[in-house]
């Protein structure tokens, strides 16, 4: 009876969530004291409803659904027919730009963000100049110089390694010259650089082949990204990293 | 499982794949630059927001709507509003359970408009009866995709493990046994998974207050 409790004595977490995991037949496993205080107490009842919200919905899960499932494809002119409705002045505005900017841009992502500048011209800051740690060029402007090498070991049972250099133009372009001892024949592969937690990635381009020299946005701080990722990717129109890692390893500038 | 069992950080860089993935999204859910950019006004972080989240709030209004094209706008409605309310944001609650508060908001304000537009053309039947078939914006929808999307983004392996106890109604005993992990170890983690996940439900409820 350790867990006789005062009826003032509201549950600890722990307690209200098995509390709240019990099913009601064999509510009272969960200790009928716990049960006594729940069934007078308001806050620790809606703490409960709390739990069983969260429970109920893990039972039911609803599994997402890309919002621009056609990006970088023609599908988006498939998709339903734009319906007319009606609407007030003020949101007519917004709906009209965003449709424009969701046609100028061929990611939708894109189209918010110009969208968004139409809308917050003013607000827009320059762009970030902040942490500038690009190398400068360096003494021979004339030629492309070596700023970062990686290896790149296997990540899968299909043993693909590789290489990448980072070029510097005299004017200070980035470019990423990558090579691959293989590629599996399905999908496609694409080049990211990327944080060693994978949290942030910068996608550079696909692979054709086992070799590619991919553009670096200028600007970027590789500080930020060292990793050098190479991802197996399906036709899904997900611009995102499919969470497969064919090889990957760290730049050393 | 063999999935689970895999999950530890000994591999810092390349990292087996699912890894990788649990990483990215473990870090969208706590991707604390993120929040902080987008609170800022960054020019960068709205698009890196609709990256990693685009499909949450699509989902809630695809489900709620019903109609494909009325998602989409509707999608991009809410990051345009909670680009416009950055301001209102605090950067230390999670940005993808603020941002379905929104969604419930731009949902709500649809279902208006579309019984708007009813009203005036009640002659036109089946429109009507259209929109009387959605009044009500569905809770448990904004919970459940919410709640799909987070399992994916919480520090492994609290995900797999909730959707064993909770998806699959293992008995935590026998989670532990295929984890090889101890009981407790895997009631804690059920119990700190739900704490986040409740978390996550009360800031998109506060949201859609706002």
């Amino acid at each position: 009876m350790e867990h006789r409790r005062n009826d003032g004595e509201h549950l600890s977490d722990d307690q209200i969530i098995e509390y709240a995991m019990s099913r009601s037949g064999d509510e009272r496993s969960a200790g009928s004291s716990h049960a006594t205080h729940v069934d007078t107490c308001q806050q620790c009842q809606a703490e409960v409803a709390e739990y069983r919200r969260v429970l109920d919905a893990i039972r039911s899960p609803i599994p997402l659904q890309p919002a621009d499932p056609g990006a970088g494809r023609s599908s988006r002119s498939e998709s339903a027919p734009a319906e007319v409705v009606p609407l007030p002045l003020q949101r007519r505005k917004t709906i009209t730009l965003v449709a424009a900017a969701a046609a100028v841009g061929s990611i939708i992502g894109g189209g918010v963000v110009a969208a968004v500048a139409q809308l917050w011209p003013e607000q827009e800051p320059e762009p970030p100049v902040a942490e500038e740690t690009e190398p400068p060029p360096t003494e021979e402007p004339e030629e492309p110089v070596d700023i970062g090498s990686a290896l790149l070991e296997a990540a899968t049972d299909d043993g693909i390694e590789g290489e990448a250099v980072m070029h510097q133009d005299a004017d200070g372009t980035l470019l990423l010259t990558i090579e691959v001892s293989d590629v599996p024949p399905e999908g496609y592969q694409e080049v990211w650089l990327r944080d060693a937690e994978a949290e942030n990635l910068i996608s550079l381009g696909t692979l054709s082949g086992h070799t590619a020299d991919l553009p670096v946005p200028s600007g970027i701080d590789l500080d930020q990204f060292p990793i050098v990722d190479v991802s197996q990717e399906h036709f899904d129109g997900d611009p995102g990293h499919s969470g497969v890692t064919l090889t990957a390893g760290p730049m050393e500038q | 499982m063999s999935e689970c069992r895999s999950l530890d950080h000994s591999h810092e860089v390349t990292g087996p794949l699912h890894i990788i993935r649990q990483r990215r999204y473990r870090g969208a859910t706590l991707d604390e630059s993120l929040s902080f950019a987008f609170s800022q006004g960054e020019p960068d972080a709205v698009r890196r927001a609709y990256e990693t989240y685009s499909a949450l709030v699509f989902t809630v209004c695809l489900r709620s709507l019903q109609h494909r094209q009325d998602a989409e706008d509707a999608c991009q409605r809410v990051f345009l509003r909670a680009w416009r309310s950055r301001n209102s944001y605090d950067p230390t609650r999670p940005l993808g359970a603020w941002l379905t508060g929104i969604t419930r908001r731009v949902i709500l304000d649809i279902y208006d408009e579309r019984s708007r537009y009813s009203r005036v053309t009640e002659t036109v039947e089946h429109n009507a009866q259209a929109v009387e078939a959605a009044p009500t914006l569905d809770q448990s929808v904004v919970d459940r995709v919410l709640v799909t999307d987070a399992l994916e983004r919480l520090k492994p392996p609290q995900g797999d493990i909730l959707r064993m106890a909770f998806v699959q109604d293992l008995p935590q005993a026998e989670i532990a046994r295929r984890l090889d992990m101890p009981v407790g170890t895997v009631k804690s983690h059920v119990n700190r998974g739900l704490r986040a996940l409740r978390v996550l439900i009360g800031v998109s409820d506060g949201a859609s207050a706002e």
